[in-house]
């Protein structure tokens, strides 16, 4: 099973007032002991960065770069926004109407082979968008529904 | 005392069984695990702390912002 994370869930587990924080942290616990593959694309280091000034954090560069040194020791595949992972984006843009950086996002789950994309976010979590990503064998959930070693379809 | 370092019965066994290429191959290799484990540790506490710092500010969750931030292409 290879399970693709945005940014979304990412920052989850950097703020312990979000709900599902735990569950966050009991993810990153699981790619620290490399129990799971986990993809994500490196744009996501980018939103998070954005997000936390936008919170008003004083220190957006060091609570990135514990997300990146959580990537470095979990041995996460990072993946660069390429041609290939261009091309999906923009066809998801069109049909979808989805955001750039959501069809990034998804772009990087098919290209990459995963069975499973965890976000929080809204967009990402429509129907027809779900719908559109079961056809790549990829099912989209939250953060909440995902449950490692059991529950999930592509277990 | 010879000087020289005789490793424990444990070690010469894993590497009379082709575990590892030599004695000092094997502690280089368990080093490298200690090290990777006391990072590991230490990552967690660092993310406690910005998690515990980020928590305590106020507005909407940082999940919420990065909906917000997609968002932000609508008003360009």
């Amino acid at each position: 099973m290879k399970i693709a994370l945005d940014a979304s869930v990412l920052v989850k587990g950097l703020d312990n007032s979000e709900e599902d924080h735990d569950k966050a942290r009991e993810l990153f616990d699981s790619i620290l002991r490399k129990e799971i593959l986990t993809t994500w694309s490196v744009w996501s280091f980018l939103e998070i960065q954005r997000a936390l000034v936008k919170k008003g954090f004083q220190d957006p560069d060091e609570a990135r770069l514990e997300i990146e040194e959580l990537a470095r020791l979990g041995d996460v595949e990072l993946i660069e926004v390429n041609e290939v992972i261009r091309n999906f984006a923009l066809r998801f843009i069109k049909d979808l109407g989805l955001y750039a950086a959501d069809s990034v996002h998804l772009a990087t789950a098919v290209v990459s082979g995963c069975n499973i994309l965890i976000s929080e976010d809204k967009h990402l979590n429509k129907k027809k968008v779900k719908d559109h990503a079961s056809k790549f064998d990829i099912e989209i959930i939250r953060l909440r529904e995902f449950k490692p070693g059991s529950g999930n379809k592509h277990e | 005392m010879t000087g020289v370092y005789k490793f424990p019965l444990t070690i010469r066994r894993l590497v009379e069984e082709g575990y590892f290429k030599s004695e000092e191959d094997a502690l280089t290799e368990a080093t490298k695990l200690l090290l990777k484990e006391y990072k590991v540790l230490e990552l967690k506490k660092r993310l406690d702390e910005t998690a515990r710092r980020v928590g305590k500010l106020k507005g909407k969750p940082l999940s919420k912002l990065i909906e917000e931030i997609h968002e932000e292409e609508d008003e360009l």
